[in-house]
C-alpha cells in the first residue's frame, strides 16, 4: 500500500467549466477516495424568493442555469400552475416543449463539445460549438434570446412564433441533423476517443438506481426513467420512449446523449406538425396557495421545483433539486478507484452544473 | 479502425470559409434576428414619468424623476426581460436588436425630456 | 391537457421517520428529494418518494403513480432528525444541507461534511434571518 496523497481538485481548475471541488485522496496515480466541496458558488437564490413576488420570480428562475435555463422557469412556472390550478393554452404547451428540446439540442452539444475538450480533441469541441451556435441562433430569432430565452411566465408564454417560422426551424434543424450524424460517427468511431471513453467509469444497473443518478446516466446504465414520460407540457402528444444503453460506462452515457440529439430533433418536428392554434397565454389573477412539486427533465436528467405560497404575493418557499445534485453521490462513487488522468472525464460525464446545482 | 470520419470533416473546413465573424469588424446581420432583446430604447419625447415601468422592473434598473423629467437606465444591471416595455402605457418603450456596446465603466443612461414652451398648451412639440 | 400528477403528502411523527422510510424502501420507492420549509413557528421537512411505474423491473409499464411525501414538523429551535441515509445513501447532501441552512441537528449520516458543505456569511441563513419583503 501506497503512501496517501490529498489533492485539492478545483474549484478552479483548466479543465473544469464549473467550480466544483474536489478533494482526492490518492494512493499513487488511483484515486481511493473522493470528498466534494459545494458552496463555492452558492448564491443563496431560493432566499430571494422573500424579495421577489412569485411574477418576477419567473426571471430569476430563467437564470439559474446558463445552459438549461428555459426548462428551469419552465418548471418553475409549471408549478405555480398547478398551485393555483391555471390551464395554460394548448398553443403554449406546444411552444414549451419545442424550446426545452431545442434547449435540450443546445446542451447537449455544448456537453458533447466539453467532453472533447476533456480527452483533448480540440477540434471536435469547434465542431460541436459551430453547430450549437445554429441551434442557438434559432433560439434568438424565434425568442429573442440565446440561451436564456425569457419567454416563458405563469399561465404561458410571452411570444409567439408564427406557424410557418415554426416549419423553417424545422427544416434548418433537419439539415443540422445531417452534420449531427457526422459529428456522431466521430464520438462514438474514433479509436482515440473510444479509448478514452470505453470502460471508464462503469455504474451497473443496481448501483445507478442505488444511488440515484437521473438522466443520461441513468439511462446509460440500462434504467428506462425519463421524466418526459409524465407528459407534462406536450410531452403527451408526441410519441417518444427513453433511450437507454445497457454498459454504463462514459461511453454510453456520451451514446446516450448522442442519441437523444437525434431524439429532440425528431420531437421538434413532431411537435411543431401537431401544434394547434390559439393563444398562447391566460391571464393569471390571484396568489398561490398550495404546494407541488414540479418535475421536468432537463438535459442532465430530473429537475424538481418545489413551491409552496401561503396565498400572498410572496412565496414561502421554493426549491430547486438539479439533477447534478442527483448525480452527485454517483460521481464520488465512479471516482474512487479511476485513474488520475480520468477524473475530468468522469467528472464531465455526469455533465455536471455545479452553479445551479449550489443555487 | 476508423480515423478518418474526423480527417474528412477537416478536409471540408479547410475549404469552407470560417465560421465564425471577425466581430467588431463584422457584426451579426441584424436582421436574422428581428427579435432579439437586445436593449431598451425609449422615446422619451412621449413619455409622462408615470413610473410604471420602474415599478415593474425586477433589477430595479430603471429610475424615473417626475420633478425632473429624467428616465435613466442602468444598462448593467437590465437583464432585458422585457417587462418594462410591456407595462409602458404611452408605448414609448422598445425592445432594440442591437446590444449595447461593451463598456468599461458604469455608467447609467439618462434621458431627460427638453422642457416644452410653457403656458401654451395648443403648440404641441413634434415628435 | 395531461392530467397533473398525483402528489399525496402524510405527516408522521419524527420518531417514525425511519420505521417509514425502511418500508418506503422495502417497496420500491427511490429517494426523489428532500427539503426543509420554515413555516411561521416551526419548520417542516419533506422526503419525496417517487415510484414511476417504470421502476427497475418494467421498463414498458405506463402506469405512472406520481410522487409521495413524508412530512415531519420540527421545531424551529434545536431541531433533530435520524438521518435516513442508511436506507438511502444519496440522502447524506440534502441532510448536510439540510444542517447547513436550516440548523438541523441530524444524527448518523453517511458523510458528515461539519457544516462544511455550504460556506455562508450568517450561519444557517434560513431560519435565523426573517423573511423580510423589501418594500
Ligand atoms: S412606463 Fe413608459 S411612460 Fe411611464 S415612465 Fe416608463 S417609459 Fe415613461
Ligand atoms: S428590460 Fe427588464 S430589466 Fe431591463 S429595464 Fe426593462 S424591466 Fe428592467
Amino acid at each position: 500500500m501506497g503512501t496517501r496523497t490529498v489533492i485539492p481538485f478545483g474549484p478552479q481548475h483548466p479543465v473544469l467549466p464549473e467550480p466544483i471541488h474536489l478533494d482526492l485522496v490518492l494512493e499513487d496515480e488511483k484515486v481511493v477516495e473522493a470528498i466534494p466541496k459545494i458552496g463555492y458558488v452558492h448564491r443563496g437564490f431560493e432566499k430571494l424568493v422573500e424579495k421577489m413576488d412569485f411574477n418576477e420570480l419567473v426571471y430569476v428562475a430563467d437564470r439559474i442555469c446558463g445552459i438549461c435555463a428555459f426548462i428551469h422557469s419552465m418548471a418553475y412556472c409549471q408549478g405555480v400552475e398547478a398551485v393555483m390550478s391555471v390551464e395554460v393554452p394548448p398553443r403554449a404547451e406546444f411552444l414549451r416543449t419545442i424550446w426545452s428540446e431545442l434547449a435540450r439540442l443546445s446542451s447537449h452539444l455544448l456537453w458533447l463539445g466539453l467532453m472533447a475538450d476533456a480527452f483533448g480533441f480540440e477540434s471536435l469541441f469547434m465542431q460541436s460549438f459551430r453547430i450549437r451556435e445554429k441551434i442557438v441562433d434559432m433560439l434568438e430569432e424565434m425568442t429573442g434570446g440565446r440561451i436564456i430565452l425569457g419567454v416563458c411566465r405563469v399561465g404561458g408564454v410571452r411570444r409567439d412564433v408564427p406557424n410557418d417560422a415554426l416549419a423553417d426551424i424545422v427544416r434548418r434543424v433537419k439539415d443540422l441533423g445531417v452534420e449531427m450524424h457526422r459529428l456522431a460517427d466521430v464520438f462514438l468511431q474514433d479509436d482515440s476517443v473510444k479509448h478514452r471513453l470505453v470502460g471508464v467509469g462503469v455504474l451497473i444497473r443496481d448501483q445507478a438506481a442505488e444511488l440515484g443518478c437521473v438522466g443520461p446516466m441513468l439511462r446509460a446504465s440500462g434504467v428506462s426513467r425519463d421524466t418526459r414520460t409524465l407528459g407534462y407540457a406536450a410531452y403527451g402528444s408526441v410519441d417518444f420512449a427513453p433511450i437507454v444503453e445497457k454498459d454504463g460506462d462514459s461511453y454510453a452515457r456520451c451514446a446516450v446523449r448522442i442519441r437523444e440529439l437525434f431524439q429532440s430533433v425528431d420531437l421538434v418536428a413532431q411537435a411543431a406538425s401537431k401544434i394547434p392554434g390559439g393563444e398562447v397565454g391566460v391571464k393569471v389573477s390571484g396568489y398561490p396557495e398550495g404546494e407541488y412539486h414540479s418535475r421536468c427533465e432537463q438535459p442532465r436528467g430530473e429537475v424538481i421545483h418545489y413551491v409552496k405560497g401561503d396565498g400572498t404575493r410572496y412565496l414561502q418557499r421554493y426549491r430547486v433539486r438539479t439533477p447534478t445534485f442527483a448525480n452527485i453521490p454517483a460521481l464520488l462513487r465512479m471516482l474512487q478507484g479511476c485513474e488520475l488522468a480520468d477524473v475530468p472525464v468522469l467528472v464531465l460525464t455526469i455533465d455536471p452544473c455545479i452553479s445551479c446545482t449550489e443555487r | 479502425m476508423s480515423v478518418f470520419g474526423m480527417s474528412r470533416t477537416i478536409m471540408r473546413n479547410l475549404f469552407s470559409g470560417p465560421a465564425t465573424r471577425l466581430y467588431p469588424t463584422r457584426e451579426k446581420e441584424p436582421h436574422r434576428a428581428a427579435r432579439s432583446r437586445g436593449r431598451i430604447e425609449i422615446d422619451i419625447e412621449a413619455c409622462i414619468f408615470c413610473s410604471a415601468c420602474a415599478k415593474r422592473c425586477p433589477t430595479d434598473a430603471i429610475i424615473v424623476s417626475k420633478t425632473d423629467k429624467e428616465w435613466n437606465i442602468d444598462r448593467l444591471r437590465c437583464c432585458t426581460c422585457n417587462a418594462c416595455v410591456e407595462v409602458c402605457p404611452k408605448k414609448c418603450l422598445a425592445m432594440g436588436n442591437r446590444y449595447t456596446p461593451p463598456t468599461v465603466t458604469k455608467d447609467k443612461d439618462i434621458f431627460r425630456q427638453p422642457p416644452r414652451p410653457p403656458k401654451e398648451p395648443e403648440t404641441i412639440p413634434g415628435a | 391537457m395531461n392530467p397533473r400528477e398525483h402528489q399525496t403528502i402524510e405527516e408522521i411523527p419524527a420518531a417514525a421517520l425511519l420505521e417509514r422510510v425502511q418500508k418506503m424502501r422495502s417497496e420500491g420507492w427511490r429517494l426523489v428529494h428532500a427539503a426543509c420549509t420554515r413555516l411561521v413557528a416551526d419548520q417542516e421537512v419533506n422526503y419525496c418518494f417517487d415510484r414511476d411505474g417504470q421502476s427497475l423491473d418494467s421498463p414498458d409499464s405506463a402506469t405512472l403513480r406520481g410522487m409521495h411525501t413524508l412530512r415531519v414538523r420540527l421545531p424551529m429551535i434545536d431541531p433533530e432528525l435520524p438521518s435516513i441515509s442508511s436506507f438511502y445513501w444519496p440522502a447524506f447532501l440534502y441532510e448536510n444541507e439540510m444542517h447547513d441552512l436550516f440548523g438541523i441537528t441530524v444524527k448518523g449520516m453517511a458523510v458528515d461534511f461539519h457544516g462544511h458543505l455550504y460556506t455562508t456569511m450568517v450561519p444557517t441563513p434560513y431560519v435565523t434571518k426573517e423573511p423580510d419583503h423589501g418594500d
